[in-house]
C-alpha cells in the first residue's frame, strides 16, 4: 500500500510540490516557535525554592519636604530610624501577622539586584547578594540543610555566609562547603556557615546563585526617611486560614493611622503574587506566550486551509480513479484511510529537510538560553509538540475531503470521464 | 480592456465558489498579520497627538557615569546637573523639554496618590514631572486653562495639569481650574485640564502633570558625582537634518562638563541621542540596533506572507491546470502569452483585493483586541488599558501599505503558475484533459 502511494505521489509530483513546500516551511518554523513553551514546561517542573502563599510586601510612603504633613528633622537625626523601627514593631504586634522580615532587595521576584563575584580554586562565579534578617527564612520557607530552628538560623547568619545550593554545586561539586572557606573577588576569605535548598528567580528560570548576609538595623540610624525608604524592604507572612481577599484591605484600614509615624505613611500592602505577575510582565513572558500562541494558531490554520484545499481539488480530479477503486472492491473506509496515509507521507517527505533546518537552528545558537540551556529534553519536546500539532491539522484538513471521496457514487464517478 | 477583464473575473469568481472562498480566506489571513505589524509600526512612529513632532525629536534618556579608575559605572538617566550643563544650553535645536519617565517613577518614589483637598479618597496615579517646554514639544488638547509657565516652573510654583478622566473621577466634572489637589500630601492648584492621552503614547501619557521643580526628591536623586539621575530630555530640532549638528553640540558640551568632573565622567553612546522614531521601536532591555529591529520586522512579515503565499500558489497552480485547455483555445484564436498572463493576474487581483479587505478588517480587530500586548511597554510597566482611536487605524499610510502587500502577494502567488501554464503549445493544450 505504501509503495503504491509513493508511486502515486511521485507521478503527481507537480501538484504535490506546493503542499510539501508549505509543510516544510511550517514544520521548520513551528519547531522554533514552540521552543519557548518547551522551556516554560521543563522549568515549571522544578520547585522554585520558596513559598509565597500568605506573604505580602508592605510599601511605605514618604512625605516630600514641600508637603503639608512634613516634619523637619536635623541632618543625622536618629528620629527617622526610630520612627521606622516603631512602625516595624507595630506591624509585628498585629494579631494576623505571623513573621516580619526586613532586608534590601531580598524578596522573591525582586526586579533589582546587587551582585558580586566569589571564587574557590580557579572557579569564579557571579552571585546575587540578599541582605536579610533571620526571619526571612521563615517568611518565605527557605530551608537550610542542618536545621530550621530560629536560633540556629540567627547564629548561622551571623557566623558566616549562607549560600544557596547552586553555589556549592558550582564551586565544590561533591563536597559540602559548610564550615569551609570561599573567597571574595578581592581574595578576602569568607566562612560558609550554611547551604540552602536551590532557589530560582521565578518559576520559569533555573536555580540562581544567592548569598545571604545579615541586614543591620543599626545601619538605618542617621539616615533620613528617603534614604531609609530606598534601603529597606518589609515583607510579612500572615497567619494562614485568613482569606487572601480580605487581609490587605482590612490591614490597610486598621493600620493606616498606626503606621503613619513621622514622615512615613502606609502606602500599600501587596500580595507577593502580584510581584510575581509583574516580573513576568517585565520579562515579557506573558507577551512571548501570547505572540507565540498567535503564531502557532496562524501556522496551523494555514496548514489546515492548504490541506483541505489540496485534497478537495484532488477529489474533483480523481473521481474517475476513486470510482475504479470502489468498483474493484475497495471499501469506503479503505478510501478514507488511503487519503489520510497520502497526507502523512507528504508530511514525512517535508519532515526530512525540516530536520536539517532544526539541526541548523540549534547549531547557529538561535535558541534562547536565558531560561534554560539547550538540552536534549528540550529538543525532544519541541519535536513532539510540532509533530503532534501538525498531524492534528493535517488530519482535520484531510477528514472532510476523505469523507466526501468515500461517498462517491461509482457509476457517476466512472461516467465523469 | 481592464473593464472586460474585471467583468470576466467577477463571473469566474461566482462560478468557482470554493476556489474563490479559499483564496480570499488565505489572502485575508496573510494580509491580516502583516497589517498588524504595519499598524503597530505606524502607531509607534508616526506623528500623532500629543506626540506631533516625533519626526524631528531626539530623545536623550540613558546615560553612563564612568569612574575614572575603572572601578565601575553608574547606569541611569540624566541628572538635573547634566541637563543644565549639556542640554538646556544647546543653541541648535528649537526647544529642549525635560521630563521624568512616568512608568518608572513608582519604583523610585513609591506609589503616588492624588486626592481632593480635605478628602480621604485616594486615587493611585501616574505622575508626569516635567518642565514648561514640555508643553511646547508635545501638543496636548487643553479643555480648560493652560499649562504652567516658564516662570512658574523656575520658581517651583505648585501648579498641576489634570487629565480629563482624573478630573472627572476626583471632582465629577472637568471644569476644575483653580481647585486644589493633593499629590502625596503636597498641595497643587489646578491650572489646566487636558483631553485624555492614550497609553500607546509612551512619552506623553500620564494622569496628571506637575513641574518637576516641586518634587525635590526627584531633582536631588543623582549618582556618579551628580552626572546621572532620572530625567529624559526631548530635543525638538528645527528639522531632521539638524540631528547630527545637535549630536555634535551635545558632545562638545559633555566634554566641557567632564573637564570639571573629578571622580566620574559622563559617557554617552554613539549616535546619541537617538531620534524618537528609532527609540520607539528599539527595546532598551534587548539592546538591539535599529537596523536589526527593522530586519527582524521584515523577516517576520516575509514569513507571514510566504507561508500563505505557498498555499495560494498550490491553489492557483491546480486552477491553472484546468484552464490550460481554455488557454489553448484562446492562443489558437491569436492571443499571445502576455495577454493571457495579464488577464489571469487581473482576475486574481480582484480576489486578492477582496481578501485584502477581509484581512484589513481582521487586522483592525486583532490590534484592538491585543492592544495591551502590542503597545504596553513592558519595561516601564504602565498598567492602564490601551485605547486605540479610529484615526490611528484608518489613515492613508495604513491603506497604502495594505494595497502594496496585496499586490506583492498577488504577484508572488499567481505569476509563476500562470507563466508556467501559458507555456504549453496550442495542440498539447487542446488535447490536455
Amino acid at each position: 500500500m505504501i509503495k503504491h502511494l509513493f508511486k502515486l505521489i511521485n507521478k503527481q509530483w507537480r501538484k504535490n510540490v506546493w503542499i510539501v513546500l508549505e509543510l516544510f516551511l511550517v514544520i521548520s518554523l513551528f519547531w522554533y516557535v514552540v521552543d519557548f513553551f518547551s522551556v516554560l514546561f521543563i522549568n515549571s517542573r522544578t520547585p522554585v525554592g520558596f513559598d509565597i502563599e500568605n506573604t505580602y510586601k508592605i510599601n511605605m510612603g514618604v512625605y516630600s519636604p514641600n508637603s503639608n504633613n512634613y516634619t523637619q528633622h536635623e541632618a543625622g537625626s536618629h528620629e527617622p530610624a526610630e520612627n521606622f523601627l516603631r512602625i516595624i514593631e507595630r506591624i509585628r504586634q498585629h494579631p494576623e501577622v505571623e513573621v516580619v522580615s526586613l532586608g534590601h532587595l531580598h524578596y522573591p521576584y525582586c526586579l533589582s539586584s546587587s551582585n558580586t563575584n566569589y571564587k574557590l580554586d580557579s572557579v569564579i562565579i557571579s552571585t546575587q547578594i540578599l541582605s536579610v534578617t533571620p526571619e526571612y527564612f521563615d517568611v518565605f520557607r527557605v530551608k537550610l540543610s542542618k536545621s530550621n530552628d530560629k536560633t540556629y538560623i540567627e547564629n548561622a547568619l551571623r557566623e558566616g555566609l549562607i549560600i544557596s545550593k547552586t553555589i556549592n554545586d558550582e564551586l565544590s561539586p561533591d563536597v559540602s562547603l559548610i564550615g569551609k572557606t570561599i573567597f571574595k573577588y578581592d581574595d578576602t576569605p569568607t566562612f560558609v556557615s550554611e547551604v540552602t535548598n536551590p532557589i530560582k528567580r521565578h518559576e520559569y528560570s533555573v536555580p540562581t546563585n544567592y548569598i545571604f548576609i545579615p541586614f543591620e538595623e543599626k545601619s538605618l540610624f542617621g539616615k533620613n526617611e528617603q534614604e531609609i525608604w530606598e534601603n529597606v524592604d518589609i515583607c510579612i507572612r500572615a497567619r494562614s486560614g485568613k482569606s487572601a481577599q480580605n487581609f490587605p484591605a482590612s490591614f490597610k484600614k486598621e493600620m493606616k493611622n498606626e503606621l503613619g509615624i513621622g514622615n512615613f505613611f502606609l502606602a500599600d500592602i501587596v500580595p507577593m503574587d502580584n510581584l510575581r505577575k509583574e516580573i513576568f510582565k517585565m520579562e515579557s513572558i506573558y507577551k512571548s506566550i501570547q505572540y507565540r500562541s498567535a503564531f502557532t494558531v496562524f501556522f496551523l490554520v494555514n496548514i489546515f486551509l492548504g490541506i483541505i484545499a489540496t485534497f478537495w481539488l484532488r477529489i474533483e480530479k480523481r473521481k474517475g480513479e476513486i470510482g475504479i477503486r470502489i468498483a474493484i472492491g475497495s471499501t469506503r473506509n479503505q478510501i478514507q484511510v488511503q487519503m489520510l496515509m497520502e497526507s502523512f507521507i507528504l508530511m514525512l517527505i517535508a519532515l526530512i529537510p525540516a530536520i536539517i533546518v532544526w539541526v541548523n537552528i540549534v547549531r547557529s545558537d538561535l535558541l534562547s538560553t536565558t531560561y534554560l540551556p539547550v538540552t536534549s529534553e528540550r529538543i525532544a519536546i519541541n519535536t513532539v509538540i510540532t509533530l503532534v500539532l501538525v498531524i492534528i491539522a493535517i488530519v482535520a484538513g484531510t477528514w472532510y475531503p476523505a469523507q466526501r471521496s468515500a461517498k462517491t457514487e461509482v457509476a457517476e464517478a466512472l461516467h465523469y470521464e | 480592456m481592464i473593464k472586460v477583464y474585471l467583468k470576466q473575473a467577477w463571473q469566474l469568481m461566482k462560478q468557482n465558489r470554493f476556489y474563490s472562498t479559499v483564496y480570499i480566506l488565505g489572502t485575508g489571513l496573510a494580509i491580516s498579520l502583516v497589517m498588524v505589524i504595519a499598524i503597530v509600526y505606524h502607531i509607534k512612529t508616526a506623528d500623532m497627538a500629543p506626540e506631533v513632532n516625533r519626526h524631528r525629536t531626539l530623545v536623550a534618556n540613558t546615560a553612563v557615569a564612568e569612574h575614572v579608575n575603572g572601578r565601575g559605572t553608574n547606569n541611569a538617566y540624566l541628572s538635573y546637573h547634566t541637563i543644565k550643563e549639556c542640554f538646556y544650553t544647546l543653541k541648535t535645536p528649537e526647544c529642549v523639554a525635560v521630563a521624568a519617565p512616568v512608568g518608572l517613577l513608582k519604583f523610585f518614589m513609591g506609589s503616588i496618590f492624588a486626592n481632593k483637598e480635605g478628602e480621604n479618597d485616594m486615587h493611585e496615579v501616574y505622575l508626569g514631572c516635567t518642565d514648561a517646554n514640555y508643553w511646547k514639544v508635545f501638543r496636548f488638547s487643553f479643555l480648560e486653562g493652560k499649562p504652567y509657565s516658564e516662570e512658574e516652573f523656575q520658581s517651583g510654583y505648585q501648579k498641576a495639569v489634570l487629565s480629563e478622566s482624573l478630573a472627572r473621577k476626583m471632582f465629577g466634572k472637568s471644569d476644575v481650574v483653580g481647585s486644589v489637589v493633593q499629590v502625596n500630601g503636597t498641595d497643587y492648584i489646578v491650572g489646566g485640564v487636558v483631553k485624555d492621552v492614550s497609553t500607546a503614547m509612551t512619552e506623553s501619557y500620564a494622569d496628571l502633570w506637575v513641574p518637576f521643580t516641586t518634587v525635590p526628591t526627584l531633582v536631588n536623586l543623582s549618582m556618579g558625582e551628580n552626572l546621572v539621575g532620572f530625567f529624559t530630555a526631548y530635543i525638538l530640532a528645527k528639522s531632521p537634518s539638524d540631528f547630527d549638528a545637535i549630536r555634535q553640540e551635545i558632545d562638545r558640551n559633555k566634554e566641557i562638563m567632564n573637564q570639571s568632573q573629578k571622580e566620574y565622567k559622563l559617557k554617552l553612546g554613539e549616535n546619541y541621542p537617538p531620534s524618537q522614531t528609532i527609540l520607539s521601536i528599539t527595546n532598551v532591555q534587548e539592546k538591539k540596533d535599529y537596523k536589526d529591529i527593522i530586519l527582524q520586522y521584515l523577516f517576520i512579515a516575509l514569513i507571514f506572507l510566504l507561508v500563505p503565499a505557498v498555499n495560494l500558489l498550490g491553489l492557483t497552480s491546480s486552477r491553472m491546470q484546468e484552464r490550460i485547455e481554455e488557454f489553448g483555445v484562446r492562443k489558437a484564436f491569436g492571443a499571445n502569452r502576455p495577454v493571457l498572463i495579464n488577464q489571469v493576474l487581473v482576475e486574481n487581483l480582484l480576489l486578492t483585493l477582496l481578501g485584502g479587505l477581509v484581512g484589513l478588517l481582521i487586522s483592525y480587530m486583532l490590534v484592538w483586541m491585543f492592544a495591551e500586548t502590542l503597545f504596553s511597554d513592558s519595561f516601564f510597566g504602565i498598567e492602564a488599558p490601551v485605547t486605540i482611536s479610529p484615526t490611528m487605524l484608518i489613515n492613508f499610510s495604513v491603506f497604502f501599505s495594505a494595497l502594496c502587500v496585496c499586490i506583492l502577494l498577488n504577484l508572488l502567488s499567481s505569476l509563476f503558475p500562470v507563466w508556467n501554464a501559458s507555456r504549453k503549445q496550442i495542440v498539447e493544450a487542446l488535447n490536455d484533459k
